[in-house]
């Protein structure tokens, strides 16, 4: 089963209750909320309280600074108050909870008994505590449920939290005004996981290494000339390099997309077959409900963005290069002004965007309009695009114009005189000698492009999301897979969508070179 | 010389002018409706959609061919279009000066080019009014003919240097923002930026921040091991490919070419497994290692490639003489071939120094932040509360300075090399 989580290993569980400090007169809301830590690799909270008549859901709250009313409670910055969690009441009996996935988002159980003393207890092998059934990541306890404890993950280790659970009826409004808010630290180490057992790996490469040496030994002794045989001991450390630390890592991810290796079982994955790539189109996680997991949403905005901004580079890198060298005045402190996107750090220059793009940024300041570039789906999509755009512009300027300047002057001056118009010019001149530059620099440059994580991730993190466990609006499938690999720690069905990516640029790539006939291999 | 032939081939240069400065301010125009539309500004939207139809007409009206056939009609299309430009930018102007937040720069900006264009288009067309109506003579045209020789080039000049006066301004704007927010108070992202308020404090924070060094002495570590490490291994495989024709050398060389197909996400997830069990993740080792052999197959292209230019013949020579391989390399070869491994080690240091992902991903610990993670952590909160944005501005000039100027400097080598990498690679 999925989503067993490390807390029921209880690998580390130390919390404090520190204060609990209600609100003056305000009777509170829900009766002995109880803080307890429990405290895991994610360094989570564990939470319960007593369900209360009439509620239809129960908002969860919790933030930095100590509050007394809902508005006061900031957390991670958030200027926005807002619950950061929600448990939902169904009007009918809970379904089959076996049936029900545990999303990592928050975990939850429910019983029909009071709080225990102890919230560090296991819920998920307690008979009396039963897990909930989830929609869209918000766990639904049923109307009998008297009591109800979840585990609120990623809370930072040594910072005092403040908790409050609110109660909301069917109308949305507060079935009680009190509100009594809770603090507690976690004060857990985070535990380590036992070593993997790393034995295969280094089997594997000793294997590798073995064998390549003894293939070059191989072929340095019967090579047939005395002379040439000694190339073999040039190039030997950079084949074993690569071999171990380049093909040997893919072999292993496309291993690793069989099996179900996550940061949970860390080292202990089993071999699953194709279930990872099953999981990748089928509607199993499809939370929003439109009949896609989110791939083909993905695939498409990644198509859209790799030839949108490869043709917008090729298309500005060409006219600006001719513009360049159409003679100018000053084309030195031009060339280097245009420089400056390409020189300037990619990730400063993204971090510098998102800046400004900012709904309170400077773009917003100057045009004076108020959009929030980076909030709405297609401005987002606009926004990743163009800034793209931005630092990719000059390096294809500079490269074009430098091929450009390899045309020879005498057959524009032969054009010239047989009266050849400026776009014949173009098509017929300029274009077929920029052509052998220009094939490979966009063949590369789309796939840079299509792997170019640090734009997207750092401007809009893949964002605005869609729903949890979905890919964001502006995400491109690297930007996904970090997400599946990394927050969400599934590794092996990383592994997978890796290995589809790979796929497609092998199936593109070769597509490309067979069409343009390009890029021969130089021998 | 005959009367028609030269009237036929001559335009006056003061239309042809005309048209080319049209050409921008049509540019600018299009801009205009874009900006007016996103500011929800429907009255102003409209008004620079009238502006642009009279600015595509006046683009496209003019006879390109030659000889030209001057059109009476055209001449009152020139005329009407040129004052209904002008006159609809000023309207332009006034409309946003009734508006709440009145006229600003950008306003100016757009609607100026429209405006003068415009008035210019009307002159020129009223000047020249002989010429459409095809009653221009002889003396006329020689002298047009002459004056035309006389100001082409000044007025193309003069429209390029506009050009790429907007989009030198479009390129260095983000990093004089960045300048300007690093010099201003506070650390929020609404900056009101002025000279009298202008303050060094984010600059003295990062100068005297124990973090930032660390930050900067992690990614000199890592880069420089990075270079030397990669440079030791790439330097021998280079020179083999170049030298030696050998079985096999043939699918090496593929080898180190399908190599940067590879996607880093591919690499990635194992990567991370791998270098967690050997306990590498937080490590300067784990990262080198990482960095090497992405940068390995570039390097080795690059300096196959020079090895390539260096005549065999150099070395045969010195071993007739008695030199022996070390000597050879030592003395011949490695000298030779000096510019090459400058560039491939600008290369290798700058693909370490802007590298983000592997970074990101091998990183946890705060302290063995490389300086692409450290500086995105400073503004990672998604909202603008939590984040130093006045303090990451300056860090990033202060990084970027040595950047640029080293990009500056060996600008021609970075292309030539990266145009090498692309059309081998």
């Amino acid at each position: 089963m999925r989503g067993r989580l490390a807390v029921s290993s209880a690998i580390a569980l130390i919390a404090l209750l520190l204060s609990s400090h209600a609100v003056a007169g305000a009777p509170p809301l829900v009766t002995e909320v109880s803080i307890d830590g429990d405290v895991d690799l994610n360094n989570r909270v564990r939470y319960g309280f007593q369900t209360v008549e009439g509620s239809e859901r129960y908002n969860i709250q919790y933030s930095d600074v100590p509050f007394t009313n809902l508005s006061e409670s900031v957390y991670n910055g958030q200027s926005q108050p807002g619950p950061q969690a929600w448990i939902l009441v169904s009007p009918e009996p809970a379904d089959d909870p076996e049936s029900a996935e545990t999303l990592k988002f928050l975990i939850c159980w429910w019983a029909q008994l009071e709080l225990p003393d102890s919230l560090a207890g296991d819920f998920q092998s307690n008979p009396d505590w039963r897990e909930p059934t989830f929609q869209v990541g918000m766990p639904i306890v049923p109307p009998e449920a008297v009591s109800v404890v979840c585990d609120l993950p990623g809370i930072v280790r040594g910072q005092e939290v403040y908790i409050a659970t609110v109660s909301v009826d069917a109308n949305g409004e507060f079935v009680d005004e009190g509100l009594e808010v809770l603090s507690a630290v976690t004060l857990a180490e985070s535990a380590k996981p036992p070593d993997p057992d790393m034995t295969s790996v280094y089997i594997a490469i000793g294997v590798i290494l073995g064998s390549l040496c003894l293939t070059a030994a191989v072929l340095y002794f019967i090579s047939p000339s005395k002379r040439e045989r000694s190339g073999y001991l040039f190039i030997l450390p950079a084949i074993l390099l690569l071999a171990t630390l380049t093909f040997y890592p893919v072999g292993y991810g496309i291993y690793l997309s069989f099996t179900d290796e996550s940061a949970e079982n860390y080292g202990q994955g089993e071999f699953v077959g194709l279930d990872n790539y099953e999981t990748l189109f089928s509607d199993e996680r499809d939370y929003d409900g439109d009949g896609d997991p989110g791939f083909w949403r993905t695939f498409t905005f990644t198509l859209v963005w790799t030839f949108g901004c490869v043709a917008m580079h090729m298309l500005l890198g060409v006219m600006f290069a001719m513009l360049l060298e159409s003679g100018i005045i000053g084309k030195v402190a031009w060339r280097t002004i245009l420089l400056i996107p390409w020189a300037v750090p990619g990730y400063i220059s993204v971090i510098m965007w998102r800046g400004m793009l900012n709904r309170f940024g400077w773009v917003n300041g100057i045009l004076t309009s108020d959009i929030d570039y980076l909030g709405l789906d297609n401005w987002a999509k606009f926004s990743v695009i163009f800034v793209n755009i931005w630092m990719g512009f000059s390096f294809m300027t500079m490269t074009t114009s430098g091929a450009l300047a390899g045309i020879p002057k005498d057959m524009y001056e032969a054009a010239n005189i047989d009266g050849v118009g400026r776009y014949h010019r173009f098509r017929h001149l300029t274009l077929p000698q920029l052509m052998p530059a220009l094939v490979p620099l966009s063949l590369l440059g789309m796939i840079w492009t299509f792997n170019l994580f640090h734009v997207i991730f750092l401007m809009t993190g893949g964002g605005p999301d869609r729903f949890y466990g979905e890919p964001g609006v502006t995400d491109i499938l690297v930007t996904f897979v970090y997400d599946v690999a990394f927050i969400d720690g599934e590794y092996g069905l990383g592994a997978a969508w890796s290995v589809v990516i790979f796929l497609m640029l092998i199936i593109f790539s070769t597509a490309y070179l067979v069409v343009t006939k390009g890029g021969e291999v130089e021998g | 010389m005959n009367e028609n032939l030269a009237t036929k081939w001559w335009t006056p240069v003061s239309l042809r002018g005309v048209v080319s400065f049209a050409w921008i301010s049509l540019l600018i125009t299009s801009l205009m409706c874009g900006i007016s539309w996103m500011r929800g500004d429907d009255t102003g939207t409209s008004m620079s959609l009238m502006v642009l139809i009279a600015n595509s007409v006046i683009v496209w009206i003019l006879p390109e061919d030659v000889p030209a056939r001057p059109v009476p009609e055209k001449f009152g299309l020139f005329v009407v279009c040129g004052a209904s430009m002008s006159a609809l930018s000023i309207n332009y102007l006034f409309h946003r000066s009734g508006t709440d937040i009145g006229l600003t720069l950008v306003d100016y900006w757009m609607a100026s080019p429209s405006l003068v264009v415009g008035a210019a288009a009307v002159t020129a067309a009223i000047k020249s009014s002989r010429w459409f109506m095809g009653r221009a003579t002889t003396s006329e045209a020689l002298e047009g003919l002459a004056r035309t020789k006389r100001h082409t080039g000044r007025i193309t000049q003069t429209a390029k240097q506009i050009v790429l006066l907007h989009l030198g301004i479009f390129a260095i704007l983000p990093p004089i923002w960045t300048i300007m927010l690093s010099l201003s108070p506070g650390n929020s992202l609404s900056m009101d930026f002025s000279l009298s308020t202008a303050t060094l404090e984010h600059y003295r924070k990062m100068w005297e921040s124990d973090r930032f060094w660390g930050w900067l002495w992690n990614s000199i570590v890592v880069s420089v091991a990075t270079t030397i490490f990669g440079l030791t291994v790439a330097f021998p495989a280079a020179y083999g490919f170049s030298r030696y024709r050998f079985h096999g050398r043939k699918i090496g060389l593929f080898m180190f070419l399908i190599v940067q197909m590879f996607p880093g996400a591919l690499i990635l997830v194992p990567y991370f497994i791998v270098m967690k069990g050997f306990g590498l993740l937080n490590t300067y080792v784990g990262l080198v290692i990482a960095y090497s052999v992405t940068a390995l197959p570039l390097c080795v292209w690059l300096m196959k490639g020079f090895f390539d230019t260096i005549p065999r013949e150099l070395e045969e020579a010195a071993r007739v003489d008695g030199c022996s391989q070390l000597q050879i390399f030592t003395r011949i070869i490695f000298p030779l071939s000096l510019p090459a491994v400058a560039v491939t080690c600008l290369f290798s240091f700058l693909a370490a120094w802007n590298e983000y992902l592997l970074a990101l991903t091998f990183l946890s610990d705060t302290d063995r932040y490389t300086l692409p993670v450290g500086l995105a952590s400073m503004v990672s909160s998604a909202q603008a509360g939590d984040s130093y944005w006045g303090d990451f501005a300056a860090a990033s000039i202060l990084i970027s300075i040595p950047v640029v100027l080293l990009f500056v400097m060996f600008q021609r080598y970075l292309v030539d090399g990266m145009v090498a990498g692309a059309v081998k690679g």
